[in-house]
C-alpha cells in the first residue's frame, strides 16, 4: 500500500510516496516503515488515515489513503 | 470609535460585510504577541501591522545576518547586524505607526513567558525550534490564551491553531500531536536545512489569516486540524485531528512548575556567541554598568577605539594572556569589523572557559562611524 511521506521522513527514505507491504493497523505498518528505515526510529510522527489522524491499531486496509507527518521545527 | 484616518486606511477590510466597523475595532483593540522575527514572523507581522492590529510584541534575540535576507523580507542590507526584534518594530511603525508596537530582544524562555504572554490575546509561533514550541504551548495552556503554530521543513509547512475554545470540542495542544520532543530534534533544529524563500511567505500569511479571523470571528479557525502544504506539488490538505485523540502528557500545570522545566536548548545557548551592537554599547556605557573591553587588534591599528580603550592583547597572543583578562564583569572584545574579535571569543570561550565575552558587532569601525554621527 501506498504512504504519503512528510517533512523529515521524506529525506530519509528519499521519496514522497513509499510503497508498502498491505498490512491490517497502521502500527503494523509503523513498525515496517522502520524496520527499512532504522534511521526514522527516533523519530516522531503522527500517522494519517483518509485525512484523519489515528491513534495506534487503528485497522486499515488497501485502498486507505495513508500520510506520515513529523512535526516540523523550522521557521 | 475609528477615526476618519482609520476608516480610509482600512476600508477595503472594513467593506468587507463579515468584518465591518465592529471587525476594525476589534483589530485595533486586539494584543497579540509575536515569537519569532524571521522567516515566518516578517509576512506575519508585516500583514498583522498593515490590518490594525492595536499591539504587536516581538520577540526575538537573533541579529540580522546576511544570509536571512533570502526569505527575512522586512530585512535589509542596512540592518545586518541589528537586533531582528528592534529592527522589525522599526519597519512596523512605518508601516502603521497608530500601533503600539514593542520590541523584546530576547528569547522566550521560561523565566520571561508569564511578562510576555499574559499582555496578550494571543501568540503566534513563529520560532525555529522545537523547545520554543513546547514552552509556547505549556505556557498559553497555563495561561488560557489560543495560539497559531506553524512550522516549515524544505518545501512544506504545517499549520494548525492550539488552545482556543471556541465551541465544545476538546482543546487540542501540541502535546496532544506529540506529547514530548522527539530525540532526532536536535539533528532537524541546529543542523541548518535549505528552505525555499517563499516557503516561510507563503505559511506566515495562512498564520496571519489565522490571526485576523480569531480575532474578528469570521469563518472557520483551524481548531482541530492541521494543514499541510508542499510547494513543490502546490497541494494543500486539512487532516482532522479527531476527538479521540487524548493527551498522555500534559505538560507543568502551573506557571511555577512551567517555570521549573527544563526545555533545553538543544543547540546548546553556551556555544551561541554573544554580541552587541554599537547602539546598545553606548546604552550600556551610559547606563553606569560596569564593562571591560578587549581589542584584539594589532599595536598601533587604526582608528582608535575612542571611548573604548582598555586592555589590548592582539590576537595571536589571547591565550598566552588570557589571566589579564576579567571573568568577573563583561567584557566587550574588539577588532575593526570584527572578525578577528569571533575567532578571539571562540578561543577563549573553548580552550579557556571563558563566559563572559561579548562581541562588538561591526568592530571600531562601526564604533567610531556611530560616534562621528552622534556629533
Amino acid at each position: 500500500m501506498n504512504v504519503k511521506l512528510f517533512g523529515a521522513l521524506v529525506d530519509i527514505a528519499g521519496t514522497e510516496n513509499l510503497l508498502l507491504q498491505s498490512v491490517s493497523n497502521v502500527n503494523d505498518l509503523r513498525n515496517q516503515f522502520i524496520e527499512l528505515y532504522p534511521e526514522a526510529k527516533t523519530s516522531k510522527f503522527l500517522i494519517a488515515v483518509n485525512k484523519k489522524i489515528v491513534n495506534e491499531n487503528y485497522s486499515i486496509n488497501e485502498s486507505d489513503e495513508v500520510a506520515f507527518l513529523p512535526p516540523f521545527s523550522g521557521g | 470609535m475609528l477615526s476618519e484616518k482609520d476608516k480610509q486606511r482600512y476600508a477595503r477590510q472594513i467593506k468587507l460585510p463579515e468584518m465591518g466597523v465592529s471587525g476594525q475595532e476589534k483589530l485595533l483593540n486586539a494584543r497579540v504577541l509575536v515569537v519569532g522575527a524571521g522567516g515566518l514572523g516578517c509576512p506575519v507581522l508585516q500583514y498583522l501591522a498593515a490590518a490594525g492590529v492595536g499591539f504587536i510584541g516581538i520577540v526575538d534575540d537573533d541579529i540580522v545576518d546576511l544570509s536571512n535576507l533570502q526569505r527575512q523580507v522586512l530585512y535589509t542590507e542596512y540592518d545586518i547586524g541589528e537586533f531582528k526584534a528592534k529592527c522589525a518594530a522599526q519597519k512596523l511603525s512605518e508601516i502603521n505607526s497608530t500601533l503600539d508596537i514593542r520590541a523584546y530582544s530576547e528569547r522566550l524562555i521560561p523565566e520571561n513567558a508569564e511578562r510576555l504572554i499574559s499582555q496578550v490575546d494571543l501568540v503566534v509561533d513563529c520560532s525555529d525550534n522545537f523547545n520554543t514550541r513546547y514552552l509556547i504551548n505549556d505556557a498559553c495552556r497555563i495561561l488560557s490564551k489560543p495560539w497559531v503554530y506553524a512550522g516549515i521543513h524544505k518545501y512544506e509547512g504545517q499549520i494548525s491553531v492550539f488552545n482556543y475554545s471556541s465551541g465544545v470540542k476538546p482543546e487540542f495542544s501540541y502535546r496532544t500531536l506529540f506529547p514530548t520532543p522527539s530525540d532526532d530534534q536536535s539533528k532537524y533544529t541546529c543542523e541548518e536545512t535549505g528552505v525555499l524563500g517563499v516557503l516561510p511567505g507563503i505559511i506566515g500569511v495562512l498564520q496571519a489569516t489565522e490571526v485576523l479571523k480569531i480575532i474578528t470571528g469570521i469563518g472557520e479557525v483551524l481548531k482541530g486540524k492541521l494543514l499541510v502544504f508542499n510547494s513543490l506539488t502546490m497541494q494543500s490538505q486539512i487532516i482532522d485531528l479527531a476527538d479521540s485523540l487524548t493527551e498522555s502528557t500534559s505538560g507543568p500545570a502551573t506557571m511555577d512548575e512551567l517555570v521549573s522545566t527544563k526545555y533545553s536548548n538543544e543547540c546548546n545557548p553556551e556555544s551561541e556567541m554573544k554580541e552587541i551592537t554599537v547602539e546598545e554599547l553606548q546604552q550600556w556605557i551610559d547606563s553606569g554598568k560596569p564593562i571591560r573591553f578587549l581589542d584584539v587588534r594589532q599595536p598601533g591599528e587604526w582608528p582608535e577605539a575612542e571611548g573604548i580603550i582598555d586592555l589590548q592583547i592582539p590576537l595571536p597572543l589571547v591565550e598566552k594572556e588570557s589571566t589579564q583578562i576579567s571573568r568577573d564583569v563583561d567584557v566587550v572584545v574588539y577588532c575593526n569589523s570584527g572578525q578577528r574579535s569571533e575567532r578571539a571569543i571562540e578561543l577563549l570561550t573553548e580552550k579557556h572557559q571563558f563566559n563572559n565575552l561579548i562581541k562588538l558587532v561591526g568592530g571600531v569601525e562601526e564604533w567610531v562611524s556611530f560616534r562621528e554621527k552622534l556629533l
